[in-house]
C-alpha cells in the first residue's frame, strides 16, 4: 500500500518522504509531503481467515508558503478520496521542525478487500 | 465539545442497544454513561502516563518529564450539555509541550508508536470507519461491560 500511496502523493511533483526520515542536517525543501503507516489491521475475519486490510496512514504537508500548504493539503485530500481513500476531515495543524515552515496533517484510510480489488 | 483534550465520542457500536435496554427497564442512563466515560478517562490517563515513561521516547526521554508530561490531563470531569456527555482526555492543548508532535512525528522525528496506538485514528472513528483505532474498540468492550452491570443492577432493583 505504501507504493500506491506514494504514487498518488508523487503525482503532485513535490518531494515525498516517510515521516521522520530527514536527518537533522537535511534542509527542508520549500514544499514537501510525508507519510506514516499508523496501522494495518485485518478488516474482518471469515472462516478463521482474514478478509482484507484496513490501512491507516497519516499524510502530512509542509511548506514555507502557508497558502500553498493549505491548498496542497486540500488537493491531496481530493485526489485520495477520488482514488478510493477515506479522508474524514479537512486536516489539522502539525508541528514543523523548522520555524520557516508550517504543516498540515490528514488521517487517511483505505479498505483493501477482495471486493475493492474487483471493482477496480 | 469545549474540553481541552480530545473529546471522546460515544457513538460506539453496540452501546446504543444497551443504552435503550437500560432505559426500557428504568435504569439510570446518565449515571451509566458517566461511569463509562470516567472509566475511559482513567484508562487513557494511565496508558498515556505509561507511554510517557517510556525511555525510548526521542531526545533520550527528555519529554518523559517537564511541560509535556505536565500537560497530561488528570482526573477530568465528565460534563453534560443536554443529552451529550463529554470528557477531555489525553494532553491539555492549552498548555505548552511536545505532545502533538510525539503523536504525529515530524519530518525529522518518527512518531512515538505507543502514543500513536492510543491517539491515532480518532478521526476515522468519528467518521464511522471500520478501521477505527483498535485501542478505542477495546475501550468500547469495557464500556459494554459497564452498561451490562448497570442493566443487571436495574433488574435486581426491580425484583
Amino acid at each position: 500500500m505504501d507504493q500506491a500511496l506514494m504514487a498518488i502523493l508523487e503525482s503532485f511533483k513535490y518531494p515525498v518522504y516517510r515521516q521522520g526520515s530527514l536527518s537533522d542536517s537535511d534542509p527542508y525543501p520549500e514544499t514537501f509531503i510525508t507519510f506514516w503507516c499508523n496501522a494495518s489491521p485485518d478488516h474482518s475475519h471469515y472462516d478463521n481467515s482474514e478478509f482484507g486490510t484496513a490501512w491507516d496512514y497519516g499524510v502530512y504537508v509542509y511548506s514555507s508558503i502557508p497558502e500553498r500548504c493549505y491548498t496542497l493539503t486540500a488537493n491531496v485530500r481530493t485526489v485520495l478520496k477520488a482514488s478510493g481513500w477515506i479522508v474524514p476531515s479537512q486536516g489539522f495543524d502539525v508541528t514543523s521542525d523548522e520555524a520557516s515552515h508550517i504543516g498540515r496533517g490528514l488521517e487517511c484510510y483505505y479498505l483493501d478487500t477482495p471486493d475493492a480489488k474487483s471493482d477496480t | 465539545m469545549g474540553s481541552k483534550g480530545k473529546d471522546l465520542n460515544m457513538a460506539l457500536s453496540g452501546l446504543e442497544e444497551l443504552a435503550e435496554r437500560l432505559q426500557d427497564i428504568g435504569g439510570d442512563l446518565k449515571k451509566a454513561m458517566t461511569d463509562v466515560l470516567d472509566d475511559f478517562a482513567d484508562t487513557i490517563q494511565a496508558d498515556t502516563e505509561k507511554a510517557m515513561q517510556n525511555q525510548n521516547l526521542p531526545a533520550k526521554g527528555e519529554y518523559s518529564h517537564g511541560a509535556t508530561k505536565q500537560s497530561i490531563i488528570h482526573d477530568p470531569k465528565v460534563s453534560w450539555q443536554g443529552p451529550v456527555a463529554s470528557v477531555g482526555v489525553g494532553f491539555d492543548k492549552t498548555k505548552p509541550g511536545a505532545a502533538g508532535w510525539l503523536i504525529t512525528g515530524t519530518p525529522r522525528q518518527k512518531p512515538v508508536m505507543e502514543l500513536q496506538r492510543i491517539f491515532g485514528g480518532w478521526a476515522g472513528g468519528r467518521a464511522g470507519h471500520t478501521g477505527q483505532n483498535k485501542y478505542i474498540k477495546d475501550l468500547a468492550f469495557d464500556a459494554k461491560q459497564i452498561m451490562l452491570d448497570h442493566i443487571e443492577e436495574a433488574m435486581e432493583g426491580k425484583k
